[in-house]
């Protein structure tokens, strides 16, 4: 078996899971019968290719559980089992071990691991339930009279055998011809795994018959292989076909072509349908059923003039008509299957992240080599230069974007994987909830996607554990039984927004504020206001000891979703009322490699403001200032903007010098950068407006992680180094400036 | 000591210890076990299994061994089965083991220790 094909088996296999369950949760939402059915014929075909595509790599362990989750299924399909939750959830931990046995073969282990081993056999257990009946009978082949369905579905499935059949007779001068069996048995290795050779001598004859030059033997060979072709092993006999009887049958083959087969060997029916529930080519029931089919056959035949015999003879011919029917419907739908799949291969292509990671890595340097070669074209200020290089920027803006775009993926694959939680909390807590998702198909980076995946898992179950009440609550609330949790993600001035919204309880700030004071996080008669309270539950140790339940208690803490959160230089917002649910808002940036910056001077030193949170730029002069120039606010257009030095922020100068220049500073031209975030406007002092710069971000070392107003650096064109300021960080501390300074002047007058 | 037609040595050896009176007959197969030493192998074999009753087959010199050396074996256990005498492989060399072992014929011949 090649490792390559396995792993597209994998792939394939893991998207079919992920299809089923979907399928599998909807059916819980699924009103009318018409689509519950529906739903219920979708599963059985996925179900149905992951085991048709396990056979095709002899992963016997996959096929043999597929089958009784497929049997279950069936059984639905035909409305003789009902579906209720309970048989729901059964499935949906089918498809879970189903996925464990697929990663499991993509190990490579030969045999389950006793864990494994026993899901397995518990599962099958549980499944065989519904069946009613036991493993072995399920397989019942061909039966002439009953249930034409039955009949034609198993057919359709053929023989449980997932091995390939070769039956080889032979000829007498075999051996006189230089041709060996052992050598071709022996080839067989190479092309498989022997699962068992029966070598057939019954054509021996007597000694003083004997010719030992003679070859009268036979085998029945089982071949696990996984990656063949009948073509390939017909070829291996290529050299001995006119000495030999072969017969190749297919993994499943039809119960017809054993027949037929059989048929044609030399010994007795009887004796070679038991070599071949020996080796294992067939089960005995299978055997049984087959030889009575065929004794009906051949009695048809040899008793054609007796009327008696003929409608066998004709039920026979009917059932293989049926028979056929749907095996060319399997096969046309197949055949669009694959149709499709080759359509929506050509839409994507797998790509190895590590080279989209190095792809990304090189444009990064690209964009710094340009920002290099643009500095000196100017300094030359040759026209044709300049314009080629203009030319040659915007080239490589436009490679930067696609480059980044290919590492984004849509957000709504994450939040499907939690209609599972939703669906397993409720069902733990007893509280009956819905997930509601919008904003599924908004991209965000792939690294960005993957890390902030168990944070928002914290989060919802969070929501659900913590924040909707139990049913009865709900009632005396007035509030619907049904607990609604909202998910939504979407775009907003340079950050994807994640929120997490339900319509439970809400949060106490009276609980939160006793227990910070509790725990020593606040101070008695400190002043906080709503959102500073809200953050409080994101603290470290901080945790509401009364409703925590094994629930949410697993997994990571409050405090380390912040951290996580903060890690991607992403934010975190509450916003609540208390009785009637509580929203959590995720900021994310949109990418982690590069951004379009704006580059300003502040001293010596430059700096890069992410320019998708930057709004305008304004001069700072005194009728802005409203001739108070110790308040830090200005009047832009009847709207209070709060402002900060940036060389405040960054003391990038000595301390008199800042305050010379705060204090009077006439000729010097002072700019402010009016930048927002998360609704917020704040303004930067800065001493010149340097222009936009394609920002590569270099993260900081380990020493300056903590830092706080920094959340980068980059190469500028020059060689130079200039810092990326995080504008939330340093917004929050304008405005928390700014508020401290307005309640004292409040004070004041 | 008889030559075969492809000038081979006669690659069957009976060993001086067979007892008449027991019945026992030890044979050596010596080196080849294939398709150019079959035919005298069974003549060899044919005139023996009328004097004993008990046949003990040696193959530990056995070098090659072909699917005509295996169907010999099975052929002659056929016959000394029906005729109801007893037939025993022993010291079996590698490459017997090999091709026994492909064909999983070791249940149908019986492999055991010398008496």
């Amino acid at each position: 078996m090649s490792d390559d094909s396995l792993q597209i088996f994998a792939e394939e296999a893991e998207d079919l899971l992920g299809v089923a369950e979907q399928a599998l949760l909807n059916l819980d939402n699924l009103g009318n019968d018409a689509e519950t059915l529906n739903g219920i014929n979708g599963l059985f075909r996925t179900f149905h290719t992951i085991k048709g595509a396990a056979g095709l790599f002899g992963l016997n362990t996959i096929v043999d559980f597929t089958h009784v989750v497929e049997s279950v299924l069936g059984d639905v399909r035909k409305g003789t089992l009902p579906v209720d939750e309970e048989l729901v959830s059964l499935f949906l931990l089918s498809r879970d071990h189903l996925e464990s046995l697929v990663s499991d073969a993509l190990g490579g282990a030969g045999s389950l691991s006793g864990e494994l081993q026993a899901t397995d056999s518990q599962l099958i257990g549980k499944l065989n339930r519904y069946l009613g009946i036991l493993p072995t009978e399920e397989e019942a082949p061909v039966q002439i009279s009953g249930d034409t369905a039955q009949t034609a579905k198993e057919n359709v499935d053929g023989v449980a055998n997932e091995n390939w059949h070769i039956s080889l007779r032979f000829g007498p001068s075999a051996f006189r011809n230089g041709m060996d069996p052992s050598s071709f048995v022996g080839y067989l290795k190479k092309i498989g795994e022997l699962k068992s050779v029966t070598l057939i001598d019954d054509a021996i004859p007597l000694w003083s018959d004997f010719d030992p030059e003679n070859c009268y033997l036979g085998f029945e060979i089982e071949l696990i292989a996984l990656n063949t072709n009948k073509d390939e092993l017909e070829d291996v006999f290529e050299f001995v076909k006119d000495d030999c009887k072969i017969s190749i049958l297919p993994p499943h083959s039809h119960i017809s072509e054993y027949i037929k087969m059989i048929e044609a060997l030399p010994e007795e029916d009887l004796r070679i349908g038991d070599i071949l529930v020996a080796c294992g080519a067939l089960t005995s029931l299978e055997k049984d059923n087959m030889l009575n089919t065929q004794d009906g056959f051949c009695d048809g035949i040899i008793a054609g003039g007796h009327d008696f015999k003929v409608p066998q003879l004709g039920k026979i011919a009917v059932e293989e008509h049926v028979v056929e029917q749907e095996v060319v419907d399997a096969a046309i739908k197949k055949q669009s299957n694959l149709k499709q799949q080759r359509v929506s291969a050509q839409q994507t292509i797998r790509v190895n992240a590590l080279k989209l990671e190095s792809l990304v890595n090189l444009v990064g340097e690209l964009v710094i080599g340009s920002a290099n070669s643009e500095l000196y074209a100017r300094r030359l200020a040759d026209a044709d230069l300049n314009e080629a290089m203009e030319n040659l920027l915007r080239l490589v803006e436009e490679v930067r974007d696609t480059a980044l775009g290919l590492r984004m993926v849509q957000i709504g694959e994450t939040f499907n994987r939690y209609k599972r939680v939703v669906r397993e909390v409720s069902r733990d807590t007893g509280k009956d909830i819905e997930l509601h998702i919008s904003g599924a198909e908004t991209e965000l980076d792939k690294t960005l996607i993957e890390r902030i995946g168990d944070p928002l898992m914290h989060l919802v179950r969070n929501a659900i554990d913590h924040g909707i009440e139990s049913p009865e609550v709900r009632a005396e609330r007035g509030k619907p039984a049904k607990g609604l949790v909202r998910l939504d993600a979407f775009h907003d001035s340079g950050s994807i927004v994640i929120q997490i919204t339900d319509d439970g309880g809400g949060l106490s700030k009276e609980k939160i504020r006793n227990k910070a004071l509790e725990k020593g996080l606040v101070q008695e008669g400190q002043n906080l206001s709503d959102q500073e309270i809200y953050r409080l539950i994101f603290e470290a140790g901080f945790s509401t000891a009364e409703s925590v339940s094994n629930l949410s208690g697993r997994g990571v803490g409050m405090d380390v979703v912040r951290q996580n959160i903060e890690s991607l230089r992403g934010q975190v917002e509450i916003e609540s009322e208390e009785g009637k649910g509580s929203t959590i808002s995720i900021r994310l940036p949109l990418t982690l490699a590069i951004i379009d910056g704006f580059q300003v001077r502040v001293g010596e030193a430059q700096y890069i403001l992410p320019l998708d949170m930057v709004d305008e730029c304004i001069e700072l002069n005194e009728s802005l200032r409203g001739g108070d120039d110790n308040s830090n606010y200005i009047n832009l257009r009847g709207e209070i903007l709060p402002y900060m030095y940036l060389n405040d922020v960054f003391k990038a100068e000595n301390d008199a010098e800042t305050n010379a220049k705060d204090e009077v500073d006439d000729r010097h031209r002072d700019n402010i950068v009016v930048v927002q975030f998360a609704g917020k406007k704040a303004g930067f002092v800065v001493d010149e407006l340097l222009g936009e710069h394609q920002t590569v971000i270099k993260p900081l070392g380990k020493i300056f992680q903590n830092l706080k107003g920094i959340s980068g650096a980059t190469i500028l064109g020059s060689g130079e180094v200039a810092m990326i300021v995080d504008i939330p960080e340093i917004v929050k501390r304008v405005i928390n400036s700014g508020q401290k300074q307005f309640v004292s002047s409040n004070a004041i007058h | 000591m008889t030559i075969n037609r492809l000038g081979r040595a006669m690659a069957l050896k009976k060993e001086q210890i067979s007892n008449k009176t027991q019945g026992l007959c030890k044979l050596v197969i010596d080196q080849e076990l294939t398709i150019y030493t079959i035919e005298t192998l069974k003549q060899g074999l044919s005139e023996e299994i009328d004097l004993y009753d008990k046949f003990e087959l040696n193959l530990a010199s056995v070098e090659e061994i072909d699917s005509a050396g295996i169907q010999l074996l099975l052929a002659l256990r056929d016959e000394l089965v029906s005729r109801k005498k007893t037939f025993i492989l022993t010291a079996l060399s590698s490459a017997v083991t090999e091709l026994i072992d492909l064909y999983a014929v070791s249940d149908r011949l019986n492999i055991g220790d010398a008496a």
